[in-house]
């Protein structure tokens, strides 16, 4: 389980400030307070850590050199994950990362079905077969769910990181619950001996 | 038959209380997910040294290129007083000139001072052996101290001193044997090995 205190943008602005006229100090707590999270959000587009922790160092550095031009219209973590994301970016254009298994060929947005599914499996393996289906999307759908529920970002803080229009933000996070919610029942169809349609094998 | 598309939509039910607390328990449950399987699990300064490391390398770089910036900045200001003041300029070709000479010959005076005086071997060859200091009888013939030196296969390499002692490089056999020969030589007053050549003026 995560357990990364939330950031509080004050104290990060005052940091970046400090970072930007060549206070190491600041630098460090501003390091220690973003890089896991940074991390994170790597990991989320690229299955290999060692990777992932590069890109994260290069994301801080470039944070040392590009504090300066903080502007402050966005939230810090919104600009800092801007950076890695580019770094990222780059990183999977150079090496060509072998991306997730991508479970988007299931996309088909049926609302209903949520109900039911949940109302099938406890809670706790719903979890569990969750956290197997969230590997599985696009690398796109689940940055935006990782920008949603993990940074705690708006739609439009999404759609500014990323560089995309609002609704492509709304269309990436309906495709990536529908896509979850396909895999779940599949997963949970095989487990309890049952076909998609709820018939017994 | 007979009811539109229209009609149909019309006719399904809206939500219940039930289906959206079903949706936001979906929507908690994803939430969930996502924060369990964010990868967090490294120190928060994993890479914290690595990262400050560079940084300080670059600082470095930085302040290198500074000075060679200065450097380049003094040179075009030197440049720039040939066309204006060429005498100015001349002068200070002159001056540099000059210290680089002096500093040359300080260099190496400062090298090899400690032998200077009376050398006749260069001090580089032979500055470690071992030597024997010789204190020959005073009234000994120039001719008969050659020939003994000779006869033991030694070479004076700096002397005499004030003290009248010579040095001797002996070459082919040990120095210590070649002591055992001069000590029992009448011509000779004393005879002792020693590892350097001495200072200027001793």
């Amino acid at each position: 389980m995560s357990t990364i205190r939330r950031i509080d943008d004050e104290q990060a602005r005052g940091l970046l400030l400090r970072v930007g006229n060549g206070c190491q100090t600041s630098f460090e707590t501003l390091y220690r307070m973003l890089s896991r999270r940074v991390f994170a959000f790597v990991c989320r587009s690229i299955d290999n850590p060692e990777v992932a922790r590069e890109i994260m160092m290069d994301t801080m550095y470039e944070i040392w050199n590009s504090a300066g031009r903080y502007r402050g219209e966005a939230r810090v973590s919104t600009w800092v994950l801007g950076i890695a994301r580019n770094k990222l970016l780059m990183s999977i254009r150079s090496r060509r990362e072998a991306a997730h298994e991508d479970i988007d060929d299931l996309a088909e947005v049926i609302e209903d079905e949520r109900h039911s599914v949940f109302d099938e499996v406890a809670d706790k393996e719903t979890s569990a077969m969750l956290a197997v289906c969230i590997e599985k999307l696009s690398p796109a759908h689940r940055e935006c769910l990782h920008l949603l529920h993990f940074e705690d970002m708006s739609v439009a803080e999404i759609a500014e990181l990323l560089n995309i229009p609002d609704g492509t933000v709304k269309s990436r996070l309906a495709y990536a619950r529908t896509n979850l919610l396909r895999c779940v029942k599949a997963t949970m169809g095989s487990r309890h001996g049952y076909h998609e349609h709820g018939t017994a094998n | 038959m007979g009811i539109t598309n229209m009609e149909q939509r019309t006719e399904r039910p809206g939500p219940t209380n039930g289906d959206k607390a079903r949706a936001n328990d979906w929507e908690d449950a994803v939430r969930r997910a996502v924060i369990a399987t964010a990868m967090t699990n490294v120190p928060e300064d994993d890479g914290l040294g690595h990262v400050v490391a560079r940084i300080r390398r670059q600082d470095t770089e930085e302040r290198r290129v500074r000075r060679g910036s200065g450097f380049e900045a003094a040179w075009a200001w030197l440049a720039g007083l040939v066309p204006s003041r060429p005498v100015f300029a001349a002068m200070a070709v002159l001056l540099v000139a000059q210290s680089v000479v002096i500093f040359n010959l300080w260099g190496g005076r400062h090298g090899e001072e400690d032998y200077a005086g009376f050398r006749t071997a260069h001090p580089g060859d032979i500055a470690h052996e071992p030597f024997l200091r010789v204190s020959f009888n005073p009234d000994i013939r120039e001719f008969d101290m050659r020939q003994l030196l000779r006869e033991v296969s030694a070479e004076i390499v700096a002397g005499p001193s004030h003290l009248g002692e010579y040095y001797l490089l002996v070459t082919g056999v040990a120095a210590s044997s070649v002591r055992d020969v001069l000590i029992n030589n009448d011509q000779v007053e004393a005879v002792a090995l020693v590892e350097r050549l001495p200072v200027e003026g001793h």
